[in-house]
């Protein structure tokens, strides 16, 4: 559909900078935030432009620990977000991808069935099956550890059928030449199927990575000790001051570095992910 | 190389339908045969079935002498060309060649010759480092070829390779294909439903319907002595005209006669009277189709190029008996 009318343009657009003011005044403000003084936004008006104590601030933050978030310095947090993070997406994709290769390519008794089994987990989520997700990590005992943190999260329904659909579209034909070609299964998922995968794993990873960063349930959860604490944790517990005014240059200091992992992640993954979700690579 | 014989070959799906009711091929050391038949008639399932890629129901096929019946079709020392090339899309055209290779392990040095021979031979040699998607639809084809090339099998199998091309392409890998098996010497054996392809490449035809092998031979002999009316109908274009028997005098029910047999007018034993329908102009040849009486469709005949004949207009077509191929009730040639 071409269209030519010069007011519908400004309209669209008009209506197009108004949805990014939406999206980018609260990151505005959080940086902005993150500038000034602990009183600044306590006061009336609040300031628009950054402020002088920026570098103070942020130099707080990353090395010395704050009593206000338990004294764990935010960058010990955000390693363990990292890591928490990196260890479910790669254990989601894994998983997911050697069971879409099992269900696709092999014939063995129950396939469906199975397939079916890791289909309806998508209704249980970890919130629903918390207690008994609990219980086992505790048995297991897995407690204030990175495995304990990941693991109930590894398992994907979302990812193995993504992998699923898009294994059914590769043709017959492509299977049967590496066949011919003295390809055994494992030859073939290493040297044709992955390969072909890359934009859906990129996509995925994308994905599955901002998931686990954002975890918030869970790792309060498992973790009671202070140096397996993840940064959504740290903000939460920051916010949570009790009587004390809240500190929130530092809040919103944290905030923002919370962001940074998953901007990286995003921008430099970003026309893989495109293509993963939008192209089949023919 | 080496040939390869089917004995009783029988393909039967789980559900009961047979797909190939026994087949026996017997193909010599070097030959090109052409499995060809109209689509759904088994040809491209039996190929399977030498290539390893489809269970077989009964009988034994021997590669070189050894059944491989329970062979992987890595195993079989076959190679195959696929109708849609089925080249690795990330892969470039020198790891499309050499996948197979590797797999097996054969030193690099090896194969680097073996893709440089393959390359010249196929003249990709300024492709090597591309993705198949850069490539046109006839380098892929060459890709496909080279990959079969690079692993010197027993055998060459090739399912419908041409019919992804479009017309002036496919005749001139048609060509190409044929000077490479008078290059290599090889054992091919190539599907086709094309009648075309099957007559100008192959040293001996199997033509096949509905699960069955009805006639083996050479193209000429296929061509001028059709064993059953499926084969004299399916081979040759136009088609062979069928007649009543009665109509001409024949004592066979039914009787055939190949469009280039008859000539309009001339002296020739037998007569059938008609009226010109229509007039295919087909540059080098021209088809008059003519309406008999007695006749279920009208009947075909070539016409001298510089002859005119204007639809509605009555003729004399004239044929000899010798050119006259006779089949009975159960379309079986009748001598």
């Amino acid at each position: 559909m071409i269209e030519n009318r010069p007011w519908l343009n400004v309209l669209t657009h008009a209506g197009l900078l108004l949805g990014v003011f939406f999206l980018c005044f609260p990151v505005w403000m959080a940086l902005v935030a993150s500038t000034h003084g602990p009183e600044a936004l306590s006061r009336s008006p609040i300031p628009l432009w950054f402020g002088d104590r920026g570098w103070e601030n942020y130099s707080q933050l990353l090395a010395g620990g704050l009593p206000e978030a338990g004294g764990v310095p935010v960058g010990m947090m955000m390693l363990n977000s990292l890591i928490m993070a990196l260890l479910i997406a790669v254990g989601k994709i894994a998983v997911s991808i050697i069971a879409a290769y099992a269900i696709v390519y092999f014939r063995f008794p129950f396939r469906m069935g199975f397939f079916w089994m890791i289909f309806i987990t998508l209704m249980l989520p970890v919130e629903v099956r918390i207690l008994p997700t609990y219980d086992v990590i505790v048995r297991l005992d897995m407690l204030n550890s990175y495995t304990g943190l990941s693991l109930p999260l590894v398992a994907s329904a979302t990812a193995t059928f993504l992998f699923r659909q898009f294994f059914l579209t590769i043709p017959d034909e492509l299977v049967e030449a590496a066949r011919i070609d003295r390809a055994g299964p494992m030859r073939f998922f290493r040297d044709i199927l992955v390969p072909l995968s890359r934009t859906n794993i990129a996509a995925l990873f994308i994905i599955l990575f901002i998931f686990g960063w954002n975890q918030y349930l869970w790792p309060l959860l498992v973790t009671t000790e202070e140096r397996y604490y993840t940064i959504v944790m740290g903000i939460q517990r920051m916010t949570n001051s009790g009587e004390a005014l809240p500190v929130w240059h530092y809040i919103m200091g944290t905030a923002v570095l919370a962001m940074i992992p998953p901007v990286l992640v995003v921008l430099s993954m970003q026309k893989l992910f495109v293509k993963g979700l939008v192209e089949q690579e023919k | 190389m080496a040939g390869l014989s089917l004995r009783g070959v029988k393909k039967v799906y789980p559900g009961g339908v047979t797909a190939i009711h026994g087949a026996d091929v017997e193909v010599a050391d070097g030959e090109f045969v052409v499995l060809v038949g109209p689509s759904g008639c088994g040809k491209s399932t039996l190929l399977r079935m030498v290539a390893g890629l489809e269970e077989i129901t009964g009988g034994e096929i021997r590669i070189g002498g050894d059944v491989v019946n329970r062979k992987e079709p890595g195993e079989r020392d076959i190679a195959m060309v696929f109708q849609n090339y089925a080249l690795y899309p990330h892969m470039t055209v020198r790891e499309n060649m050499s996948y197979g290779l590797r797999n097996m392990r054969t030193p690099k040095a090896e194969i680097e010759a073996r893709i440089a021979e393959a390359a010249k031979i196929l003249q990709l040699g300024d492709y090597l480092d591309r993705k198949p998607r850069q490539l046109s639809g006839g380098q892929r084809q060459r890709v496909a070829m080279g990959r079969a090339l690079v692993r010197e099998p027993k055998a060459f199998l090739l399912d419908e390779p041409l019919s992804n091309l479009d017309a002036k392409l496919r005749g001139h890998m048609r060509a190409e294909l044929k000077e490479l098996h008078q290059r290599l010497r090889a054992t091919f054996i190539y599907v086709t439903h094309d009648q075309v392809e099957a007559m100008s490449l192959a040293d001996r035809i199997v033509v096949m319907n509905a699960g069955r092998i009805e006639q083996i031979g050479a193209p000429r002999e296929i061509y001028d002595r059709p064993a059953t009316r499926f084969v004299a109908e399916f081979i040759g274009a136009p088609p062979m005209n069928f007649l009543p028997g009665a109509l001409i005098g024949a004592n066979a029910p039914h009787v055939g006669v190949r469009p280039e047999a008859l000539t309009v007018g001339g002296a020739g034993e037998v007569r059938l009277d008609g009226v010109v329908k229509l007039v295919e102009d087909l540059g080098a040849d021209r088809f008059a189709h003519v309406a008999v009486k007695g006749a279920e469709a009208p009947v075909i005949a070539r016409v001298a190029a510089h002859a005119r004949h204007a639809p509605g207009e009555a003729v004399a077509l004239t044929a000899e008996r010798a050119s006259l191929h006779a089949f009975d009730a159960e379309g079986r040639r009748a001598a």
